[in-house]
């Protein structure tokens, strides 16, 4: 399953949170049909935020152990203004982040402002997405693929799999509110101001 | 001297073998085998017609140009990671509000898929066949049965197939993510690994023995049974068949002979 919707973060799917504010922030990760069940274990990984001018990235690696979401490393020491990212390599799991602390909170399943969701699009087609929580922004993304011989096509294709690109929310505002990307690219929701959002597929959101 | 002597020449043979063609209907079978170096399930069924009689002493019915009709449907499961290389999107970061972001390497995990495909087709094969008597649960039975297993010419049947399962591995492989402009080059990998000797592998053991065991039975009667008189006042009577013997007589032409001895 390689489905648009940052409520179930999937393998092909990145979930960011820009911390701006030092201090101890606590996260969870749960399995995306469980996000309204209570914890067995309340906020189990912190992400200490100091003073500093930031922009670094940190990457995290979410995993199942036993039967428990985990993150490597599942302590981390940031400066303000870096970004952490989730990412899950294995395709059976889907997962949403929360946390709390300096800086309020974030949900990869409401993202407010300072979060972030990629996507690589498997599938040729037009992908009309939608806010799922409030149905406040939606957007659309075309899918395409290329034309012209085989092999060119595939060097071609390599090529551009390198390159993504972005979508930026502030509030009701989405820029630019339709793209068009090969078959195989990624895109990049950035949220700069939101009251807690999805990006989710509309064919989904009809559903829930 | 036998009570009865039946005979036929070859054109009444040749009615009898249509009817009894006719008879055995559809045969059908179904089960698993190798599909060049994957596993296939199968189902296959097949009717028999045609075919011109040569009677020939002491005791070979020769059919040629039997025609048997066929439909094979085959489903075959396979882990695409066999067929197509490992393949990771790269690390792509571009500038976002937040400052230059990086996504991983995401490698793409393929999956199984099961491709089902089909063919009907017909084939022509010659075989001989030996008259076979029996009695059975108080029954005599004269059977046609073939003798060996008779060579089907198969290469055309597989090619069908082969192109066939090209046409349905494109259709499963085209909704799989990322398989994208690798998709010709996946059902190219896919056809190579089984090729027409993987089709003919699978398609001569599902279709041989259709004619291995080919049996027409050409008459069956009741060991005992009553006769009843034409007219008068006489009982009906029970007649026994003692004994029943088939055979190919040579004389002035060649003929299908059935020898009966009864007993009232």
């Amino acid at each position: 399953m390689t489905v648009l919707d940052s409520r179930s973060l999937r393998y092909v799917d990145t979930f960011g949170r820009h911390f701006t504010e030092p201090g101890r922030v606590r996260y969870r990760l749960t399995s995306a049909a469980a996000v309204c069940l209570p914890a067995e274990e309340e906020h189990p990984f912190a992400i200490d935020v100091g003073e500093g001018s930031g922009g670094r990235q940190h990457d995290v690696v979410v995993a199942l152990k036993g039967r428990s979401l985990r993150a490597d490393p599942p302590s981390l020491k940031i400066a303000a203004g870096d970004v952490v990212l989730w990412h899950c390599p294995s395709a059976s799991i889907a997962y949403a982040v929360q946390g709390d602390g300096a800086g309020g909170s974030f949900d990869s399943t409401a993202m407010t402002a300072g979060t972030l969701y990629t996507h690589a699009f498997g599938t040729v087609g037009d992908f009309e997405w939608t806010d799922a929580v409030r149905g406040a922004v939606s957007g659309m993304v075309r899918v395409t693929t290329l034309d012209g011989e085989e092999s060119e096509i595939c060097e071609k294709w390599m090529g551009a799999l390198s390159h993504g690109a972005l979508v930026t929310i502030h509030g009701d505002r989405v820029d630019p509110p339709e793209l068009s990307v090969l078959a195989g690219q990624t895109v990049f929701f950035a949220v700069t101001d939101a009251d807690g959002i999805s990006i989710t597929e509309g064919r989904l959101a009809e559903k829930s | 001297m036998p009570d009865v002597v039946a005979a036929i020449d070859e054109g009444g043979a040749n009615d009898l073998l249509q009817d009894a063609a006719a008879a055995l209907g559809t045969l059908s079978d179904s089960g698993s085998g190798s599909l060049g170096p994957f596993v296939a399930n199968w189902s296959a069924s097949a009717t028999f017609s045609g075919g011109t009689v040569d009677l020939i002493a002491p005791d070979v019915v020769r059919l040629a140009n039997v025609r048997m009709d066929y439909s094979v449907a085959v489903s075959v499961s396979l882990d695409l990671s066999d067929i197509i290389p490992d393949f990771c999107l790269p690390r792509i970061c571009i500038p976002t509000p937040f400052g230059s972001i990086c996504t991983p390497r995401i490698c793409i995990d393929w999956p199984t898929i099961t491709i089902p495909f089909s063919h009907s087709s017909f084939v022509n094969f010659s075989a001989d066949f030996r008259p076979v008597v029996t009695l059975v649960g108080g029954e005599w039975r004269v059977d046609l049965v073939v003798l060996g297993t008779p060579f089907l010419q198969l290469g055309p049947a597989a090619a069908a197939l082969l192109a066939a399962l090209g046409l349905a591995a494109a259709a499963v492989l085209a909704p799989i993510p990322f398989i994208g402009p690798i998709l010709a080059l996946a059902v190219a990998g896919i056809l190579a690994a089984i090729g027409v000797a993987g089709i003919l592998g699978l398609l001569g053991p599902i279709l041989s023995p259709f004619v291995s065991g080919l049996t027409f039975n050409v008459f069956r009667q009741p060991q005992l049974f009553e006769v009843v008189p034409a007219s008068g006042s006489d009982a009906a009577v029970n007649v026994t068949l003692t004994a029943v013997t088939a055979a190919v007589v040579s004389t002035d032409e060649d003929e299908l002979v059935l020898n009966v001895d009864f007993s009232p």
